[in-house]
């Protein structure tokens, strides 16, 4: 490593750093193990000088993601490890219902503020109306959304007048 | 036409092998592992004892124990686990998110559900690596080290 003066109080060593410089268009990774993109922006807080946060590009026809630090749990020069599976990759996810029956896709999450913690999600299928469902009524997320048993999906096709 | 029945219980509750058979099989993360093609019964016992599943063309089935299924709705069968097989061809990532390659195999304690150790390939030149079931931190849709390529390459050296 190249030598360099040093003038520092509190802050840690050179060589204990990371540089951002090596952090653009390192992998993103979700707290599953999904590559979720490549990390395009590094925020810093313009006074107090923190990680603010990360501007995740998806690719070329997708929206970039920007992920708030309190959503990362880990970042080198390889990756940035995040503690959360983010909301978008919900979309397009099959979801079930408590007896395995395919209701939809997930067509649209809708969060709460701009957090990560999801409200509802849109569920949309060929000759259904799309359905709202709401958090509460998901079992689980993996690589399907199953409803609770409690959550009888109401049949509504296109013909029917919404309430 | 009523049924005669010498069951010396009720048997109305039961649901026969057809009503099994052909059933999506679905792990506890909501992925879809095969259909029940095969109901397997203890002969001398006479108990249901598992499932075996056919998850595809070209691919090897799979048996399931009785104790890894939740239940039988009227369209799926679910399991109360992830089917550790299914992480083959996995991407493994170390702790710090280097790529360190994919799930070629893995190593199972008995036949349990559990894993005791995962092979890595890493291309055509390297040499496979292996990672104990200490060295996983999630498992996923990938599946992340708690340790970093450097420590996993000299554990190997070390096995060697």
């Amino acid at each position: 490593m190249k030598e360099y003066h040093r003038i520092t109080k509190r802050e840690r060593a050179l060589e204990d750093t990371l540089n951002l410089k090596d952090s653009l268009n390192v992998r993103v990774i979700s707290n599953d193990g999904f590559v979720i993109g490549k990390v395009s922006q590094i925020r810093i807080h313009p006074t107090k000088m923190f990680l603010e946060g990360i501007v995740v590009s998806m690719g070329i026809f997708k929206k970039p993601i920007y992920i708030g630090a309190s959503y990362i749990k880990r970042l080198s020069h390889e990756s940035f490890i995040l503690k959360i599976n983010p909301f978008v990759l919900l979309k397009d996810k099959k979801v079930l219902d408590s007896n395995g029956r395919i209701v939809g896709k997930v067509k649209e999450t809708i969060r709460k503020e701009y957090s990560n913690d999801i409200k509802e999600i849109v569920v949309g299928s060929p000759f259904r109306k799309n359905l709202a469902i709401e958090a509460s009524n998901i079992k689980s997320i993996g690589e399907s959304i199953i409803l609770n048993p409690h959550y009888h999906v109401k049949k509504k096709y296109f013909w029917e007048k919404s309430k | 036409m009523s049924k005669k029945s010498i069951s010396g219980k009720s048997l109305s509750n039961g649901i026969t092998s057809e009503d099994i058979l052909g059933k999506e099989v679905i792990d506890l993360d909501g992925r879809f592992i095969g259909v029940v093609e095969k109901v397997l019964i203890d002969p001398i016992e006479l108990n249901f004892i598992g499932i075996e599943v056919d998850k595809g063309f070209l691919k090897k089935g799979l048996s399931i124990g009785k104790s890894y299924i939740a239940r039988i709705s009227d369209a799926a069968v679910f399991l109360k686990i992830k089917v550790v097989y299914e992480i083959r061809g996995m991407s493994v990532f170390d702790k710090i998110g280097a790529k360190v390659g994919v799930v070629s195999n893995i190593e199972l304690w008995g036949e349990k559900n559990k894993i005791k150790k995962i092979y890595i390939k890493r291309g055509m030149l390297k040499k496979e690596l292996e990672a104990p079931y200490e060295f996983i931190e999630t498992i996923g849709q990938g599946v992340i080290l708690s340790v970093k390529k450097k420590r996993l390459i000299e554990y190997n050296e070390r096995l060697n």
